[in-house]
């Protein structure tokens, strides 16, 4: 589970990118977290994941702070940023193996995760070619399999299925949906509506840093025929979309 | 004419990356600027006394002009080699071409605006040498004053030939071969042979830099055929002479006659290009931009897939060796120099070998031991401080910096696996440098240990210590290589504080400790107690400080 609470974060003591944000997301429920461009999605999931400090409020992880207990909590995360530009030079095999010394996985668990997977998003004939010679949606797959080898508690996905063939991202989401069916917490952001009326069991909606909606996607269609506010918004991401 | 000058400006621009970046931003890329003009000073000074001496003695016997022609012919093989590196970068390396030509603009417009921003960065090398050259004319031959314009037209021109030729041959490698395929490969390969290249003119230009002092000593250089090498490689680029010919006469209407005929050569260079370009450059260029796939079989995948688990410590200091021996620009700044420094002080010292070697063997008995030793502890943190690994350890990570404060990992224990990478390419240089030790400066086989210990020491003091001032100011917005490592202000700051670390070592021990019998026992105690220090501030204050930047 994750659980933040109160959270406040500002660039240069200026901009507000969150501003006093409280949202939970339990185990076993993926939860969308939807917003248009600089909403403050990006930093609000680098503010779970530990990259970045907040101003104010706390962030736990199953039950770990992610800012006095961070070495804990990352070993249960799994993190896929919003670029998967990493490690250009390194091959994929090399990637795979540095990601899993990373969060010390077995030779056996890595070897069988690492070859199932690699089938899965069809990226078993690349581990030999670096990164650079990658496409956009091979280094998002190769990114998405790192952040799987330790098998994540807690999975936290930054627009995952920006670049990803429509194969690759129906199988993410049957990854997706299996975690959230072994009682994992999948917390990941998209601008795409449709994507998270198919795979969310809520959304949570943030703009200018706040939180303006937490529910299902049935309660969001009800409010948003009561909310102006949300109804822009909608209208705003529906229009970028 | 709008958008040729938006375009070039745009592509230069590209090319450059500040110099540094967050608060203090102008004072700190002043810095630099300082910095760099005061690095280059000496060499410029050098080669405009060089040249004013040499025109001097040459001009008794009327053959000044053989200087212009030999500095001419240097400069333009200089912006020839450099040139390769240049278009490489600026044409193919800069992946603006699909963006480019979807826009309305002619080819030649972009191919010419492409010739102009590799040309900016030539004039770099220009400086460096013709400036000394043209002035040291200047002031000796006192020409008049039609000098200065025409002085200033060569200036301009004379790269132009050179650049041209250099970007019709790397057009051509690249149109019919897939070099690019493995650009960092290609990149390794290339700058090798242009450091190569540069090292064996450096070779020929000491084992010639004899200066005439009478019209026999003039004719005997002339007899032994020393000048024609240099003068050989006029040949190879045309138009040399009618720019010489444009100095030499430049108080008379022959001198813009001259002047005239070199800039219609220039011109047609430029249309030879542009011609040349048109039917190579854009297939070139994007056939090159296919991937290459290769098919690898299932079976071999998930056997050989994934190795056993090794601690994290090894992982990232592995990681970090692996980046820097494939990528090319680190390849080239880091990896090379720690090989090519020994070689270099051989080349540096060489002619004067004889004095060099005997410098320790001259000290009164007694006090031999321990300037050798303190020689070393400061070699080890100069030696470190210039293969530039440590003082980018956390520049280099660039915008994927967040990678390491989402891994599981301690943060120092990050850190000093990036140290470490540091530390074990400086190791490798101070054990490059025991042969130049012994033969060169004679140091006794009984002293090698302890040297070795101490410039250990040194390596592990100053691979800590940089990485330390990267993770205060590190650079991390930059979108090319060569940027976080060349354009960093951090590499000649923490070479200039380990050079005054080892300076003041060196002085601490001649004023303290010459005559002690407890030398080594001194320095190891200094520089065991200098890395504890720095390590236990990497744990506390650069663990902390690593958690501060907003990645």
């Amino acid at each position: 589970m994750i659980r933040i609470q109160n959270i406040r974060k500002t660039y240069d003591g200026k901009v507000k990118a969150v501003d006093g944000l409280t949202l939970e997301v339990p185990d076993g429920e993926i939860v969308g977290f939807l917003g248009p461009n600089g909403a403050g999605k990006t930093t609000t999931i680098k503010l779970v994941m530990g990259v970045l400090r907040p101003d104010s409020g706390s962030i736990t992880v199953n039950g770990l702070d992610i800012q006095s207990q961070p070495l804990q909590a990352k070993k249960i995360m799994g993190y896929v940023p919003d670029s998967p530009d990493l490690f250009l030079k390194l091959k994929g095999r090399e990637y795979l193996n540095f990601m899993a010394d990373m969060y010390g996985v077995t030779a056996g668990e890595r070897r069988e995760r690492a070859a199932r997977l690699a089938e899965t998003f069809e990226l078993s004939g690349s581990m030999e070619e670096t990164l650079q010679q990658y496409s956009h949606g091979m280094r998002q797959k190769i990114v998405l399999i790192g952040a799987l080898l330790h098998d994540p508690e807690v999975f936290v996905l930054d627009e995952p299925l920006t670049g990803l063939d429509p194969k690759s991202a129906f199988r993410l989401k049957e990854i997706l949906r299996d975690y959230a069916g072994r009682k994992r917490t999948v917390f990941f952001s998209t601008h795409v509506l449709d994507v998270a009326e198919r795979l969310c069991d809520r959304v949570a909606v943030i703009h200018k840093g706040r939180l303006l909606f937490i529910g299902d996607m049935k309660d969001m269609k009800s409010k948003l025929q009561k909310d102006a506010s949300l109804e822009s918004l909608f209208l705003e991401m529906t229009g970028n979309a | 004419m709008r958008k040729w000058w938006s375009l070039t400006r745009v592509l230069v621009r590209n090319a450059r990356a500040p110099f540094a970046s967050g608060r203090h931003k102008k004072a700190k890329a002043l810095l630099f600027a300082t910095l760099v003009a005061l690095a280059f000073f000496p060499l410029i000074l050098q080669t405009g006394v060089f040249c004013y001496r040499l025109i001097g003695s040459l001009a008794s016997a009327h053959l000044h002009g053989l200087v212009l022609l030999i500095g001419f012919s240097i400069v333009g093989v200089a912006v020839f080699m450099f040139g390769l590196l240049n278009v490489l970068s600026v044409f193919y390396f800069a992946e603006d071409v699909d963006i480019l030509l979807s826009m309305p603009l002619r080819p030649s417009s972009i191919l010419s605006s492409k010739f102009a921003a590799a040309l900016v960065y030539d004039y770099f090398i220009v400086l460096l040498f013709l400036l000394p050259l043209l002035a040291a004319y200047g002031l000796r031959m006192r020409p008049g004053i039609a000098y200065a314009p025409m002085a200033g037209l060569i200036f301009l021109a004379l790269p132009v030939i050179p650049l041209a030729a250099a970007s019709i041959v790397v057009m051509a490698v690249m149109r019919f071969t897939n070099l690019m395929r493995n650009r960092d490969r290609f990149g390794k390969i290339a700058g090798t042979v242009m450091l190569v290249f540069m090292l064996a003119l450096n070779y020929l230009l000491q084992k010639n830099a004899v200066i005439p002092d009478s019209p026999e000593r003039i004719s005997q250089m002339l007899a032994s055929g020393r000048f024609m090498a240099l003068q050989g490689l006029a040949g190879y680029l045309p138009g040399m002479s009618f720019a010489v010919k444009a100095v030499l006469f430049c108080g008379k209407p022959e001198g813009w006659g001259w002047a005239f005929l070199f800039l219609c050569v220039t011109g047609t260079a430029v249309a030879l290009f542009l011609a040349a370009g048109e039917r190579l450059y854009f297939r070139g260029v994007q056939t090159s931009a296919g991937r290459r796939t290769r098919s690898v079989s299932d079976s071999r995948v998930s056997i050989a897939f994934m190795r056993k688990k090794r601690p994290a410590f090894a992982a990232v200091w592995m990681k970090d060796m692996t980046i820097l021996f494939r990528d090319s620009t680190y390849f080239m700044n880091c990896i090379v120099m720690t090989f090519l420094w020994p070689f270099l002080l051989l080349l540096m010292v060489g002619r004067g070998s004889a004095a060099i070697s005997n410098i320790f063997l001259l000290l009164p008995v007694g006090r031999f031991t321990n300037p050798v030793l303190a020689v070393s502890l400061g070699l080890g943190m100069v030696v470190t401080a210039l293969n530039a690994i440590a003082s980018t350890a956390i520049s280099r990570e660039g915008k994927q910096l967040f990678i390491m404060k989402t891994i599981p990992v301690p943060f120092g224990v990050q850190i000093v696996a990036k140290a470490a990478a540091a530390a074990f390419m400086g190791c490798v240089t101070c054990l490059l440098f025991i042969p130049v030790a012994v033969f060169m400066f004679k140091i006794p086989v009984f002293l090698l240990g302890r040297s070795l210990i101490l410039g250990f020491l040194g390596v592990i003091f100053s691979a800590m210590n940089g990485v330390l001032l990267d993770l205060i100011f590190p650079k991390l917005n930059w979108d090319n290589a060569y940027k976080a490592v060349k354009q960093n202000l951090n590499v000649p700051v923490h070479m200039a504080m380990n050079a005054l670390c080892a300076a003041a070592v060196y002085m601490g021990v001649s004023r303290f400790v010459s005559g002690s019998g407890h030398g080594f026992v001194i320095l190891f105690m200094l520089a065991a107690g200098l890395n504890m220090a720095v390590f236990l501030a990497i744990l506390g204050f650069g663990a902390k400080m690593l958690g501060r930047i907003d990645a």
